[in-house]
């Protein structure tokens, strides 16, 4: 049968999406961005990352789930000074995926996951997994990709900080394509750093912040990519791989009960959030 | 390769995404004009995948874009459109109109910001023309650049009149002879051949019929599922590698004749014809 050995979503006929659905396949919208990534990453690199370690997924578990064509452009008004960055407004970018992943619940798909490859997206991608789960009978969650097994990948690296066109997505885009990477033009570099926050908010300091780079780096890099490998690349994604292959299994089980009103007297219905 | 089939070798100097930041700095001043393929995911009868719209919009614009390498810029396409009225058939995703609109300006405001001067739109979806007429004017008011839109079969009404054996007017409109001809033409392993089949199902009528070549004089668009089982409107059993070859070979020949007018399109500055000093705008808004 087609639908059970097809990952891609758009490579079905509707005839053939009818057997997927019956099959109850986990179906995964990538998301990422058009961005700056340092002197030696190309723009593509959120969504050339996400949706490749989308279609690997894919490809070992063909059986279980269909990935969507991945969103190109996020939230990035903060990166408009470096030549090339797409910005999408927060609130266009929630209307346009909800209104992707409502249309998957739709036609009966009760699971439905966002896979993140650009941090800005974050809180948007929480949002919109939210408000999918929240109007229509399926359940849907949101992570970013880098933030699976990331403690058994963390001692793989040598640098400290890990943000952006770093250690960490250069050694995967160097694994996935290395001929598209400068490694001469990479360089390390940081942002200005405070006691509670700092200018690219990163995950040791508890104040969240988020300054335009055109006022801290020349670079656009937020990290050290001279210490990346295609090695290092291949083990993340085997560690990658291996917690994303769990975590399905998980969520194909998830269950859905159903909801208990615990009102005493009947709740208003015809409220129109 | 990614989903659209991005990446072909990765040295393209045609793809906007295999710039960094500091090679793209330069690349405004070359003079390109922007593409950005817009499609769908969508039904297309029983023959044809999901994919058709965004597989068929893109493959016009990088087959443009190698035969004018120096002259163009292909942006990442957007995968998703208009089409509510599809989604009786399984597999259709739907955003909506407003928030479609709102996502492609966003998109060429960016790359307006950047310095480039002349954005086309290249649709291949139908139901998205009238909105991305809307995000191409709201570019044109709201940046300096000039953006303009259009569906890739526009180009070639004349061959199609030419060449089409379906009824004329009202049966070349979706999954049909067509878009079949382009895709059996451009993939046919993907062409699930033993499954086409012709359906032609509207209520008879002088003024309102659907076509992609020749649209009836009145616009309407009732639920896809009213008029079709299948999901085809049109006949796609006539559709051969040869009328499909014919197509996409004067398609991208005239995107690129198209592409050397725009970029030299002259533009004249706007004048304020107001004897006075005008005040404000209000927030004027498109």
């Amino acid at each position: 049968m087609k639908a059970k050995e097809t990952y891609l979503y758009n490579k079905l006929t509707w005839p053939e999406m009818n057997d997927a659905i019956e099959l109850e396949k986990v179906v995964i919208l990538p998301t990422g961005s058009t961005e700056q990534h340092g002197r030696h990453m190309p723009l593509d690199v959120d969504l050339f990352l996400v949706e490749s370690v989308c279609h690997e997924l894919g490809r070992r578990a063909p059986d279980k789930v269909l990935v969507l064509p991945g969103i190109p452009y996020g939230l990035n008004m903060h990166h408009l000074d470096f030549p090339g960055t797409i910005h999408i407004q927060p609130e266009h970018f929630i209307n346009f995926c909800v209104d992707v992943t409502k249309s998957v619940a739709y036609h009966g798909f009760k699971r439905i996951a966002l896979v993140n490859g650009h941090g800005s997206n974050g809180p948007m991608v929480d949002l919109i997994a939210r408000r999918t789960l929240l109007e229509t009978p399926s359940i849907c969650c949101a992570f970013g990709y880098f933030g699976m097994g990331w403690v058994e990948v963390l001692p793989l690296l040598e640098s400290e900080i890990h943000a952006h066109a770093d250690e960490f997505e250069t050694s995967l885009y160097l694994h996935f394509a290395k001929e598209r990477v400068q490694m001469d033009q990479a360089a390390p570099d940081n942002d200005r750093m405070g006691r509670y926050m700092t200018s690219d908010s990163v995950s040791s300091r508890p104040v969240r912040f988020n300054d335009f780079w055109g006022r801290w780096t020349k670079t656009g890099v937020h990290g050290d990519p001279t210490k990346a490998s295609g090695a290092k690349g291949k083990q993340i994604l085997e560690i990658v791989m291996k917690h994303m292959l769990a975590w399905l299994d998980e969520y194909r089980t998830w269950p859905i009960e159903a909801r208990q009103d615990q009102h005493r007297l009947p709740v208003q219905r015809e409220i129109r959030w | 390769m990614n989903s659209h089939g991005m990446h072909e070798t990765g040295d393209e100097p045609y793809f906007y995404s295999n710039y960094t930041w500091k090679e793209l700095r330069e690349v405004p001043a070359q003079r390109r004009v922007v593409l950005l393929p817009v499609g769908s995911t969508e039904d297309h009868g029983h023959h044809l995948p999901l994919d058709t719209d965004n597989y068929l919009a893109w493959t016009v614009c990088v087959e443009t874009a190698k035969r004018a390498p120096d002259e163009v810029l292909v942006m990442p396409l957007i995968p998703y459109g208009y089409n509510l009225h599809h989604i009786d058939f399984p597999g259709t995703i739907c955003v909506g109109a407003e928030h479609f609109v709102n996502y492609v300006a966003d998109v060429c405001k960016s790359i307006a910001y950047h310095g480039f001067k002349r954005i086309l739109i290249v649709d291949g979806h139908g139901s998205n023309v009238p909105l991305l007429d809307m995000a191409a004017r709201r570019v044109i008011l709201e940046t300096d650049a000039l953006c303009a839109s259009f569906i890739y079969t526009n180009l070639i009404k004349d061959v199609c009149r030419r060449i089409r054996e379906s009824a004329h007017p009202g049966g070349m409109a979706h999954a049909c002879e067509l878009e079949t001809s382009l895709f059996l033409y451009l993939d046919e392993r993907r062409v699930r051949k033993a499954q086409i089949q012709k359906e032609v199902n509207l209520p008879p009528s002088k003024y309102i019929w659907l076509d992609l070549v020749d649209g009836a004089p009145l616009q309407m668009m009732d639920w896809w599922s009213s008029f079709s089982r299948t999901g085809v409107v049109g006949d796609p059993t006539l559709a051969t590698r040869e009328k499909g070859k014919q197509m996409f070979e004067t398609v991208v020949e005239r995107m690129v004749e198209l592409v050397r007018e725009f970029q030299d399109r002259p533009r004249a500055p706007r004048q304020d014809m107001h004897a006075e000093k005008v005040v404000g705008d209000f927030g004027l808004k498109p």
